[in-house]
């Protein structure tokens, strides 16, 4: 049992508003009930994750063996960022139903061609932890 | 590292851990017997005192004691709490590691559970909640009482009998009035013994001796007889000054209310959130794509972008004003203080070193807290700025010109610094706690200015760069962009005001 997701476009960074194209492919011994395709984002580094799904394209009853390309409309926001304690992924998800199993694909989504960044150096007045 | 270093150095490491476990252990446990025994005559002297019938102050004692006991005792549960393997080699509790780590009993979602830090926070809130109300109702329920007594009728009665009753105490005792009396409704007769709703003793012997005076055996005065039902009856049901000790379970009551509030924001967020429920066994079209989504706790696009304000001139306002600033101190100092005086008026009556010293540190909090005001005081009376900016859309290469003046005495100011702030911050679990991280990650000085006459007003144009990154404001983490203005005076309280801009997910070049 296997699913795997490519991007189809042979490049890392996709402007807000575009179109992203994927492939999603899948091997089940049984056949599954569904197969789906999500573009989401999740955010990384020292707090608690936080993801937000933008779209998903749903395959039901698919066969036990298959393939599929999708294309999902990337919103205006949020950019990829690459921050000091923040850092915000984006990523193409495929998920077989209902074994859960998934595959996923990074990308980056910006503006600039490139992840944002802080635009200091790190300087440990500017750090504040503060304990509940 | 050699790989045969790794296990020798875990050992280390786990034995370093116990040994602070256990270091901080004893350090609890020796607070815990230092407060026992410091306090064990007063909390000797209130049971005496519960056992004579007076349950006003040893419920006091008990709310105020309740924290050096549930502190230690939260403190010792996040020492030697058993913790959960990260799950997927996942330092953070994020949600997806969640589900990824519960993906083989299928993807159905689970029963969500209130976070073991809200659950601490939750038992803290409900013995406050709970203890207030208990003290509260022997306030409360007299109150009610008064005022159902107000429909009451007059009727003459006469004293039987009448005296101060003494209640014997390990150190001083108190007195309670004790009254018999005689009164007639519809030829019926009935014998009162209350003399007032509230009941219990306590230590003001003169009071009670003049009441006592005025109602000897024979007296001829009036009661007030519920008319539903004859046998109840009061001779004085007014109210006295002693209702207001009401007031101080109240402030727990209140405090309780607002933890219990606090402590399921989470839970209550997430029930929100959460999709309808998916039955086990639901099929892929059954649950449908926002079920299927649902199984994370996602956020929509909308949730986390800046709203974008109306084109055009964008009048700013600061976060915190002067005033809400010396609003907050000022409750937090009556609320600190109000507590602690009561204690410090028990102690001015009645003097103990063990108790004065208890309460030291808590009186010098209480002082901090008071000196503090009369400084936001004085920053009330600072320019206040006025912040404008011609175009409040920010952006990315962007540029506006941002416009700044003074209400108020701003030729006391001797230099004014404005910039532009960009700061992270990310919320995270560490046990039992959660903790906030914060970063400034973009600083950009719009204005720094000396000289006098051009400090009260003027603009500056600038440009939000084209490689910052916009606002962003999930439930856990955040970017958020500040103007940050700084006006130097001599020998005052600076000014100190943050006024909150919104960078927008678009790009100005």
């Amino acid at each position: 049992m296997s699913v795997e997701v490519r991007l189809l476009e042979e490049r890392d960074c996709w402007s807000p508003g575009e179109t992203v194209r994927a492939e999603v492919r899948w091997r089940t011994d049984e056949p599954p009930e569904g197969v789906e395709a999500r573009l989401l984002w999740e955010t990384r580094g020292r707090g608690d994750r936080e993801e937000g799904v933008v779209a998903t394209v749903a395959v039901p009853a698919p066969g036990v063996l298959g393939e599929e390309v999708v294309e999902l409309h990337l919103p205006r926001g949020p950019w990829s960022y690459q921050g000091r304690v923040l850092q915000i992924v984006w990523l193409v998800e495929a998920v077989l139903w209902p074994s859960g199993e998934q595959a996923r694909a990074e990308l980056v989504v910006s503006p600039t061609g490139r992840p944002l960044e802080p635009l200091i150096e790190a300087d440990d007045e500017d750090t504040a932890d503060a304990k509940l | 590292m050699p790989p045969e270093t790794e296990p020798r150095i875990r050992l280390v490491v786990g034995i370093l851990s116990w040994v602070r476990r256990l270091v901080m252990t004893a350090l609890v446990l020796a607070f815990v017997v230092a407060v026992a025994v410091l306090a064990s005559p007063l909390l000797l002297e209130e049971l005496e005192r519960l056992r004579a019938g007076e349950w006003q102050r040893p419920l006091m004692m008990l709310v105020f004691f309740l924290p050096f006991v549930a502190v230690p005792g939260l403190m010792l549960r996040r020492l030697w709490r058993r913790r959960a393997p990260a799950a997927g080699g996942e330092a953070t509790a994020g949600t997806l590691g969640t589900e990824a780590a519960e993906a083989g009993s299928g993807p159905l979602p689970r029963r969500r559970r209130l976070p073991s830090s809200s659950l601490g926070w939750l038992v803290g809130a409900a013995l406050f909640l709970a203890v207030g109300l208990v003290f509260a109702a022997f306030f409360l329920v007299p109150f009610g009482r008064v005022i159902q007594a107000l429909t009451w009728q007059e009727v003459p009665c006469e004293i039987l009998s009448s005296r101060v009753a003494r209640h014997s105490g390990s150190d001083q005792a108190t007195f309670s009035v004790e009254v018999l009396y005689r009164y007639e409704v519809g030829g019926r007769s009935f014998q009162g013994r209350r003399y007032r709703f509230l009941g219990g003793s306590s230590s003001g012997y003169e009071g009670k001796r003049e009441v006592v005076d005025s109602l000897q055996p024979g007296t001829v005065t009036a009661c007030w007889v519920d008319p539903d039902e004859p046998e109840e009856s009061v001779l004085d049901r007014g109210l006295s000054w002693e209702y207001l000790f009401g007031l101080l379970p109240l402030v727990f009551v209140a405090l309780g209310a607002v933890g219990l509030w606090v402590a399921t924001a989470e839970w209550r967020r997430r029930r929100r959130k959460r999709v309808p429920a998916v039955e086990p066994g639901a099929s892929f079209e059954e649950v449908g794509a926002e079920g299927r989504a649902g199984l994370l706790e996602r956020l929509a696009e909308r949730d986390v972008l800046p709203e974008a304000p109306p084109p055009g001139e964008l009048l700013l306002e600061a976060e915190i004003s002067p005033l809400g600033k010396l609003g907050c101190l000022t409750g937090l100092a009556l609320f600190w203080n109000g507590i602690v005086g009561v204690f410090v008026w028990q102690l001015w009556r009645e003097p103990d070193w063990v108790v004065g010293c208890f309460l030291v540190p808590f009186v010098l909090v209480g002082l901090v807290l008071l000196v503090g005001i009369p400084y936001q005081l004085l920053a009330l009376a600072n320019p206040r700025p006025c912040l404008r900016l011609d175009d409040g859309r920010l952006a990315p290469g962007r540029a506006t010109t941002l416009h700044w003046s003074f209400a108020g005495a701003a030729g006391r100011l001797r230099s004014l610094a404005i910039r532009l702030e960009g700061r992270e911050q990310v919320r995270y679990r560490s046990g039992d706690s959660s903790s906030t991280r914060r970063e400034v990650v973009a600083r950009l000085p719009l204005v720094e200015q000396t000289q006098r006459g051009l400090l009260e007003q003027g603009s500056v144009r600038f440009e939000v760069p084209a490689d910052a990154m916009h606002s962003f404001s999930g439930r856990r983490s955040s970017l958020d962009w500040v103007l940050v203005v700084h006006g130097a005076m001599a020998r005052w309280p600076d000014v100190q005001d943050e006024f909150g801009v919104v960078v927008l997910a678009e790009t100005g070049w």
